[in-house]
């Protein structure tokens, strides 16, 4: 099986300083545009092998800013797509000539207006190419770009805004000028706001605002008068270095205010480079940027990856129109969180729903070949010939106007994260071609972290390192890596920096996890959630009960270990899968609580709960976790009664109190344990919570790791 | 009864000459009478809202004054010239625009076929280059969608675009014909109850647009709407009808303390 | 076999005239709410028309094609007098009147055309100038190879102008349908065809479009009527052929064009198969006329038991 070479020749040569490896990567921009006219990348990349001399000669001095690939781009794709953005109805586009034009007004207006080297400018508003170009602007003249999430309150943007010292912010529209408007008392640094859309602004006092079109207009005029310009401000793109800040992107931590995470202008350009080389982008490629632009993902993507490899970066007209505008422009990659590709199987099914009896039956056929040949397909695996044909044929009847419906049908990778994605819906997208995969990142990481390589796929793992990347677990389970896109610090906060940065460079990510044996990352839980058995063995409930309520006919599911001997668990059944089961099978049921106590539903999910036991039991680090012991609850879990937040996330602890019964007899060694305890519901109402279940033993498996892979990547 | 016009004209920040001007006009059906000699004037450039409790005759001022009914008594001036029988396509070429109470869409066509048809009076080109869509009809008609797109754009409606009129939510509907009416480039745009039926968030969108209408494109406006707050808000002078009569115009202020007018709503005995 | 092809292309032609006479009828009832009964014998008229006025020139000695011509476009001009009478007449004073008191109105219409048709033209039989019009006449054997019976050879008769017909049938439907699609009017007549208020709001003239619609019906009647007379003769009782358009429009939906085209077809050639082989399993013998005859409505009337709204007619729900 294929093992993409970037990484492995990266993960091989841990020892290499990390430096060496950003200019590797920077210096194989140079051999970038031999990549778009078609050149295998590998080959590009082997060029620029590690063990060529790495420094650059004086002729070709490192393209290590984004100002820098701007200029590049702007000579050797003059005439290529950079940016569209439909508007009235239609595509416009600009090519790099002419966003270099446009980049290069804007800044000398910038600069004209006063903006400094080192001074920040707040970018505020939905994905639009002048919003991009406000980052160059202000990056070419060394001045700071800080994008703002659009939808934030003005309290939230008083912060950001004021923390960050901004000079200057430029906003999308009147929504975004009133919000900054209303907050400029909290600002004092702030000395002009500018804006794209005039809609609405026309009576706005003008002192302090000034539209876009102004300022590059007082660009353009200066540009005229002094033809010397141009040449300065290459200069002064020259000055730019590598190690300059390029950015600053707030993150919202769940506790406490925002943390401004300070990326260098090589964090963004070398994860831009690594990235591209691992999915192998080219100038021939085409993105959508829908995601915030002030959220990590959507500036290397659109912004870092889109500059280093001359990717055209497509704009929607709206945030509404997204989907539409994806199947018009057809990107050739597409990044979405789980939900979004739920959303999609959705309306899939919806649709088919409402559809002609033919059209249902073909697709449910064909669903079943995608099911038993797609994914193996695109795991390049050997298929029987009929099932080759079948999905052919499949292909053309279902599987291509789904993916066309979807916007999908030119793209060639596809990236999720965020949170666990089901493996159903996970290999659904798989089985339809979509090359779905998952990748592990943070801002402080400049996104990648870990990916998974083409032909590696796991819907239950994150991947594993990315070019240059490094990880390593500690004792406590959390994950910490090195890599090229390691952030610098935190904007004016040395005590969280000092938190998150070891002393010799690892980032602690706050996450726990392990490294499965084919080397590949499996995050568990947050750090801190995570606990230990008795025996010291790491214990991560909500990576149990995840992996538990990917089986369908597990609706919740609550662990138990942390301080204990072993693993018991909590489950309760979905009453509409088992229902279904229950229908088939003319199984007469009553109420949850009956069908609950059903030994065959027992039998159920006592099957799933082994099956569970013996994949844990091929991860070492996990082994000691298999489920001893279970129940299925005879009662729901209901937000209502506060055993589920109201975003229906389980209340450990809460549950843990209210069913202490229960858990006292999982401990005990009970095989039958009844509760009956008088309960204050939230409304005041006082209920009784009264039942008895029995209490299933587990046989444990045997620890029983993998064969190990073929090399082992990325250890400790 | 009769307000002093005259003296309301200082009323509006933005209002003009007078644009349009309804004197002592009656109608009746049958012989139920809809509207008893009612008299007011909408000056270019202002928002004046026509108010009043379930059938005032404020509807029927509407369609009075876009030519679907013609008055038994009174005159209408428009733009300067008395009226005589009037049809309504006269009365959209002069420049008169409208939305309806119920929302009339065309539902079999799209959201851009639809503020297309606000175009019609505007297209001239041969029915033979239609056909053929090349030469100079080609180009009408991307210079009128051009047009169209910039409503589309201005009422955020994109999403909707190629999307059959039928299968929209209320609201959107309403933005839609609002979007159609504005396609005629109208002097004078008559809205009934252009807000009827819709939750918060979509009356501040709508409030939003109508006043970006009239600063934006100065367009004039005579609005029918129950949302007194919203009346309050957008126009600059209210005449409140009652029983086909009038009782109070004026700045929403003197209207709103009007004790006729308060009567009227609370439903006191005449 | 070569029995069953020419049986198949006689139905098609025929269905394709069917098609066109049901367009008519969904044109008017789309855009005024009218069902048209006075459709049938606009084909006659108009037919009766261009016929007409031929022979009154050529007794005073124009002969041929322009002769032809001159006649076509007097035909033209009276179906476009004939729509804005209409729009006058009966339209514009019955407007918001019932839809049973504008069918009425039709009906008075097809009296007043047949009065008018024999007053003017004779009550006689004509015979349509197909030659002078420049159709082409005639008629093609296609041998088949093989395809006969016993295996012999077989022979399918192509009539010309069948072909000519079906040609010009086709250009029209596409002309109808650019002309509803692109153009000013044809966007405004979908409007009317949706809500009469909204249309006249937006400055569409009812009249306007009314007149439009009617002088498109009576251009669709006049080639449907050259092509039927075409075939056999023209007279009035001609008009009963165009009773066929209305089991077209059961199958196809009063508001569908596509609904009018498809059905037409199935049509024309459902009941050109039902005569071939149903009417010698059911009678025993080939005398298949009286097949034809009620051939149609049996197949419309077991449509409708399964979809009342005809093939892409918009779905009535409507509450009782």
């Amino acid at each position: 099986m294929p093992v993409c070479p970037i990484s492995q020749k990266f993960i091989a040569s841990e020892t290499i300083d990390l430096r060496i490896a950003c200019i590797a990567a920077l210096r194989s921009l140079h051999s970038y545009s031999k990549i778009a006219r078609g050149v295998p990348h590998r080959r590009a990349w082997e060029e620029n092998n590690l063990s060529d001399p790495l420094l650059s000669t004086p002729a070709t001095p490192l393209l290590d800013t984004v100002p820098k690939l701007l200029i590049r781009n702007a000579s050797i794709h003059a005439d290529r797509p950079a940016f569209r953005e439909k508007a009235f109805g239609i595509w416009q586009t600009w090519t790099w000539a002419q966003t270099l034009d446009e980049i290069r007004a804007l800044s000398i207006g910038l600069y004209v207006l006063g903006l400094k080297r080192g001074e920040t400018l707040a970018i505020i508003g939905d994905n639009r190419p002048r919003l991009y170009w406000a980052f160059t602007a202000a990056q070419a003249i060394g001045a700071v770009p800080v994008p703002v999430y659009q939808d934030s309150v003005a309290d939230e943007m008083a912060y950001v805004l004021g923390h960050a010292e901004t000079a200057f912010a430029i906003a999308e529209n009147q929504e975004q000028v009133d919000k900054v408007q209303s907050i400029t008392a909290r600002v004092p640094t702030l000395r002009y706001i500018s804006y794209c859309d005039p809609r609405g602004l026309k009576d706005y006092d003008h002192k302090q605002l000034k539209s876009y079109e102004d300022i590059q207009e007082i660009g353009r005029q200066e540009l005229r008068r002094n033809p010397g310009l141009d040449a300065w401000w290459r200069g002064e793109i020259d000055i730019g270095r590598g190690s300059d800040i390029s950015v600053m992107l707030y993150t919202s931590g769940t506790t406490g205010k925002p943390k401004g995470v300070m990326l260098s202008h090589e964090n963004v350009v070398v994860s831009g480079v690594n990235a591209n080389l691992f999915d192998r982008y080219t100038a021939d490629d085409t993105m959508i940027a829908y995601l915030p632009m002030a959220w990590v993902g959507d500036h290397i993507f659109s912004y870092g990856q889109a500059f280093a490899a001359g990717i055209c970066v497509a704009c929607p007209e709206s945030p509404d129109t997204a989907v539409a505008d994806r199947t018009e422009i057809g990107p050739s990659s597409f990044f979405a969180p789980p939900r979004v590709f739920e959303n999609m199987l959705t309306q899939i099914l919806v649709r088919m729903e409402d559809a002609g009896p033919t059209k249902k039956a073909l697709f449910q056929y064909f669903l079943t070949v995608a099911k038993r040949a797609g994914e193996k397909r695109l795991n390049g695996e050997s298929i029987p010939a009929t099932d080759r044909l079948l999905y052919w044929i499949g292909d053309k009847l279902v599987y291509a106007p789904l993916r066309n419906r979807m916007g999908l049908s030119k793209l060639r990778v596809a990236y999720t994260a965020g949170e666990a994605i089901g493996p159903e819906l996970f290999s659904f997208f798989r089985a339809l071609g979509v090359n779905l995969k998952q990748l592990y990142g943070q801002t402080e990481a400049s996104v990648f972290i870990t990916l998974q390589p083409d032909g590696e796929v796991y819907p239950e793992t994150v991947g594993k390192p990315g070019p240059g990347v490094v990880i390593k677990i500690d004792n406590n389970g959390e994950v910490l890596f090195k890599s090229p896109g390691v952030f610098q610090k935190y904007y004016k906060n040395d005590e969280a920096t000092a938190e998150t940065k070891t002393a010799d460079g690892w980032v602690r990510t706050g996450d726990a996890g392990f490294i499965d044996t084919r080397g590949h990352l499996c995050i568990i839980d947050r750090a801190k959630d995570v606990g230990r058995l008795n025996n010291g063995a790491i214990f991560a409930p909500k990576y149990l009960e995840n992996r538990l309520k990917f089986f369908p006919e597990v609706k919740e599911a609550v662990a138990f270990g942390h301080g204990r001997d072993h693993v018991s668990m909590f489950v309760n059944i979905d009453l509409v899968t088992v229902g279904n089961w229950a229908e088939r099978n003319n199984v007469i049921y009553s109420s949850y609580q009956e069908l609950a106590a059903h030994p065959d539903v027992k039998k159920m999910i006592e099957k799933r709960v082994d099956e569970l036991n013996a994949s844990l039991a091929k991860e070492p680090r996990v082994a000691a976790s298999q489920i001893h012991r279970f129940m299925i609850l005879p009662k729901e879990l209901d937000a209502d009664d506060g055993e589920l937040t109201r975003t229906l996330k389980v209340r450990r602890a809460f549950i843990a109190d209210r069913y202490q019964p229960f858990i006292k007899a999982f401990y005990d060694g009970s095989a039958r344990a009844s509760i009956r305890t008088e309960v204050t519901f939230e409304d005041g109402r006082k209920g009784m919570i009264e039942g008895s279940a029995d209490i299933v033993d587990m046989q444990p498996h045997a620890i029983m790791p993998r064969e190990p892979a073929r090399i082992m990547e990325a250890a400790e | 009864m009769k307000a002093d016009v005259g003296q309301m004209g200082a009323a509006g920040p933005a209002a003009g000459a007078v644009m349009l001007e309804v004197k002592d006009v009656s109608l009746s059906f049958g012989g139920v009478k809809a509207i008893r000699g009612v008299s007011f004037d909408i000056k270019r450039g202002e928002i004046r809202a026509i108010i009043g409790p379930n059938g005032a005759g404020k509807t029927s001022m509407l369609n009075v004054i876009n030519g679907f009914y013609h008055p038994q008594a009174g005159t209408i001036t428009y733009k300067g010239a008395q009226r005589e029988k009037m049809r309504p396509y006269i009365a959209a070429s002069q420049g008169i625009a409208r939305t309806f109470q119920n929302v009339a869409l065309f539902k079999g066509m799209s959201t851009l076929d639809n503020i297309m048809t606000g175009r019609t009076l505007k297209m001239h080109k041969g029915l033979g280059w239609q056909m053929l869509r090349y030469g100079p009809a080609m180009a009408e008609e991307v210079r009128h969608r051009e047009v169209v797109e910039k409503i589309i754009d201005f009422l955020e409606i994109e999403a909707i675009r190629k999307t059959p009129v039928g299968k929209l939510p209320y609201g959107l509907q309403k933005r839609v014909e609002l979007g159609r009416a504005l396609a005629m480039e109208p002097e004078l745009l008559l809205l009934d109850e252009p807000m009827a039926g819709m939750n918060l968030e979509e009356k501040q969108d709508m409030s939003r647009f109508i006043i970006d209408i009239n600063r934006q494109m100065g367009t004039t406006m005579a609005l029918i709407e129950h949302d007194m707050g919203v009346v309050m808000d957008l126009s600059d002078r209210v005449v409140v009808l009652d029983y086909g009569q009038k009782i109070a115009d004026g700045t929403p202020a003197v209207v709103q303390a009007d004790q006729k007018v308060i009567d009227a709503y609370l439903g006191v005995a005449h | 076999m070569d029995f069953l092809i020419q049986t198949v292309w006689e139905g098609l032609v025929a269905g394709v005239l069917y098609a066109l006479i049901a367009l008519g009828f969904v044109l008017i009832f789309k855009a005024s709410g009218v069902f048209n009964f006075a459709q049938g014998i606009m084909v006659v008229f108009s037919a009766l028309t261009l016929v007409g006025t031929y022979e009154k020139l050529s007794q005073l000695g124009f002969k041929g094609f322009p002769a032809a011509m001159l006649s076509l476009v007097v035909a033209l001009a009276v179906m476009f007098v004939l729509a804005v009478l209409v729009e006058r007449v009966v339209l514009r004073p019955l407007v918001n009147q019932p839809d049973i008191i504008l069918f009425m109105a039709t009906f008075g219409l097809t009296y007043l055309l047949i009065g008018v048709g024999e007053t003017i033209f004779g009550g006689n039989p004509k015979i349509m100038i197909t030659k002078e019009l420049g159709l082409p006449t005639g008629s093609t054997e296609l041998v088949l190879p093989g395809l006969g019976p016993d295996g012999r050879n077989g022979l399918v008769l192509l009539q010309h102008i069948d072909i000519a017909a079906a040609i010009i049938a086709s250009i029209m439907i596409a002309g109808l349908a650019t002309f509803f699609q692109y153009t000013r009017i044809g966007r405004a007549l979908r409007a009317v065809a949706d809500s009469h208020k909204a249309a006249l709001s937006v400055g569409i003239s009812l009249n306007q479009i009314w007149v439009v619609v009617w002088f498109t019906a009576g251009i669709v009647a006049l080639v449907t009527g050259i092509m039927w007379g075409a075939r056999s003769d023209v007279s009035f009782g001609l008009s009963t052929v165009a009773l066929k358009a209305l089991p077209v429009l059961i199958l196809g939906g009063f508001t569908s064009i596509p609904g009018a085209i498809v059905g037409g077809l199935i049509i024309g050639i459902g009941e050109k198969l039902g005569e071939l082989y149903l009417a010698p399993m059911l009678l025993g013998s080939t005398m298949g006329r009286g097949v034809e005859s009620w051939f149609a409505f049996f197949i419309a009337l077991a449509f409708v038991m399964f979809r009342p709204q005809g093939l892409f007619g918009d779905k009535i729900i409507e509450r009782i």
